[in-house]
């Protein structure tokens, strides 16, 4: 686990990021948020800058369910 | 009441206001973060703050912009401006520093330290758990040591369980014209495709 930034005298600001661009933090947030508890958010990286963002949202299974299933 | 000290970023920084942020927030500071200047004056009259940090990004606007801020509060200001700034000299007083950029984090908490903003040291480790709320400047920097790891085409994934992200996978993606006819060959024999079989 990294230090905090602030305890890192080597990071100045504005950090400046690889792939990463700063109008691309809200989207990923917002997919994140969008899925909710549970899910996947896939940054697709295309010509080495993020291109794209899937999201797959899952939905918990009730434990009744699973038994029956399981059951068969 | 709520002793902690208040303090307004005001930056087209995402990272910058992000970054102080945290920082103060460790350290016991409640935050206001900023981007336009009428939200900034908004949030000046609401929070009225211990200390503003101002970065001077557009100098003809912002500096005008402060001499407004000026012309109201005599609050702490730390500005943030580019080296070779010649309206930097004028501000230069008791209650104003004056930060060169690229600025630390580290800096900004210790002026903020001087005023008696900040009182109380940060915890030295950052907390584990990554909340899916807001991606903090160490998610941020996780991520994008991940996406220029897997180069010029791939994906990564953030796996969120119980509302935090728990696990990042990187996958990285070879572009066909990469792969050459013996190698696709290779492939379909391996995984039983009979059309490339056959050529």
């Amino acid at each position: 686990m990294p230090a905090h930034i602030s305890n890192d005298p080597a990071v100045v600001l504005p950090i400046q990021f690889q792939c990463l661009r700063a109008r691309d933090v809200p989207m990923i947030e917002a997919a994140l948020k969008q899925i909710g508890a549970c899910g996947q958010v896939h940054l697709i990286v295309e010509q080495g800058r993020l291109g794209s963002i899937r999201m797959l949202q899952s939905e918990p299974v009730p434990r009744a369910v699973l038994r029956e299933s399981f059951s068969k | 009441m709520d002793q902690s000290k208040r303090v307004l970023l005001i930056s087209r920084d995402l990272m910058i206001q992000r970054a102080l942020a945290e920082a103060l927030t460790l350290r016991g500071c409640q935050t206001f973060e900023a981007t336009e200047r009428i939200e900034s004056l908004r949030l000046m009259y609401e929070t009225h703050p211990d200390l503003i940090f101002l970065e001077i990004d557009e100098p003809d606007d912002d500096w005008e912009f402060f001499a407004r801020i000026r012309a109201i509060t005599d609050t702490p200001a730390i500005l943030a401006v580019n080296r070779n700034e010649p309206a930097r000299a004028r501000w230069s007083k008791r209650n104003t520093a004056i930060l060169i950029k690229p600025i630390s984090v580290a800096r900004v908490i210790d002026k903020a330290r001087a005023w008696g903003i900040v009182r109380r040291n940060a915890k030295s480790r950052v907390d584990p758990t990554w909340s899916t709320r807001r991606l903090r400047v160490v998610d941020l920097i996780r991520i994008d040591r991940a996406l220029s790891q897997v180069g010029e085409c791939g994906e990564v994934r953030l796996i969120v369980e119980h509302g935090q992200v728990r696990f990042l996978e990187k996958i990285a993606t070879l572009p066909i014209s990469n792969v050459t006819l013996s190698s696709a060959k290779h492939l379909a024999h391996q995984v039983g495709d009979s059309s490339l079989r056959s050529e």
